[in-house]
């Protein structure tokens, strides 16, 4: 599977897929800049579900309404993605996040040649506001970075 | 090369369906409210259909069917026969795809702070690839990164 049809599998999970169970992903740009850095893609939503009659009204006065997005990067467009990059990435998100008064946010790189410093560059960040996962796609594995909104990566993608 | 699609909207086809059978229905209630005879009944309800499919098609033509034609200079979304929207691709900077509260995808065109939506699921297109074809379209000459 090439990257293009990963990342845009990953999109339809996002917006069609399992990750309706974590927020309501309604939006999806590509090649999306933000802060210096262009992301292949970012799709944005909220946390508040939308439904019919029942669950609409239960989401309306259980759930927050909380903004939320998830980046995707691959490390084919950069020439050298290290944990320099890497810092430069997450500092552009956050950038975006507190800018847009979203509450946190996804960052997904895909690869096809992530060295295991990066892997361990990503298990190591723990940042309560931005999940981190990294994608191997010639090892089909994932690493996610160490908290709970990593961990949740797990849930709306599969390798 | 200009391209068409106007694929049978089939919810809105039986939208304009049900309009005609709930007038009609409506008109049965306050008009004739007590037939006690069953056969008359189904004889109505029997002709009720009838007229609301041959009703509900030429409203579905009339109002609703969408008609989208594009080139490589230009789009054209028409709705029924009266809303016809022209728009050159070249006047848009951004474009998402977007996901109603409906499930259908659209993509969206953005003209600064305006937007646009072109209805790929509506019109029976594969939203992704449609995305991906409207972006060599907005951006001929930009490299993907």
């Amino acid at each position: 599977m090439s990257l293009e049809e990963k990342m845009t599998n990953i999109e339809k999970s996002l917006m069609a897929g399992s990750g309706r169970w974590i927020a309501d992903f309604t939006e999806s740009f590509r090649n999306f800049r933000a802060n210096d850095v262009t992301f292949d893609a970012f799709v944005r939503g909220n946390t508040r579900m939308k439904g019919f009659l029942l669950s609409r009204v239960f989401s309306a006065t259980i759930n927050p309404n909380y903004s939320v997005g998830c980046f995707m990067i691959s490390t084919e467009a950069v020439k050298n993605f290290d944990k320099k990059f890497l810092v430069k990435v997450l500092g552009a998100v956050r950038a975006f996040i507190k800018e847009s008064e979203m509450k946190w946010a996804w960052l997904i790189i895909l690869s096809t040649k992530s060295t295991d410093a990066l892997k361990k560059s990503v298990e190591s960040i723990k940042d309560q506001f931005v999940g981190v996962a990294l994608i191997d796609l010639d090892s089909r594995s994932m690493v996610n970075s160490d908290s709970y909104i990593g961990k949740q990566a797990k849930r709306f993608i599969k390798i | 090369m200009s391209q068409t699609y106007a694929p049978l909207q089939l919810y809105n086809l039986l939208k304009s369906c049900m309009i005609v059978f709930v007038v009609q229905a409506l008109v049965y209630i306050f008009l004739v409210p007590i037939i006690i005879d069953l056969a008359l009944r189904l004889l109505i309800l029997i002709l009720n259909v009838l007229i609301s499919v041959s009703l509900g098609w030429p409203l579905y033509k009339r109002r609703y069917h969408m008609i989208l034609t594009y080139d490589n200079t230009s789009f054209t979304l028409k709705k029924g026969v009266k809303e016809e929207i022209s728009h050159k691709w070249k006047e848009f900077s951004r474009l998402s795809l977007f996901r109603t509260e409906e499930g259908d995808f659209s993509v969206r065109l953005y003209k600064d702070s305006e937007f646009f939506d072109l209805p790929a699921s509506k019109l029976r297109l594969n939203p992704f690839k449609f995305r991906s074809e409207v972006m060599q379209l907005v951006f001929p000459s930009k490299d993907k990164k």
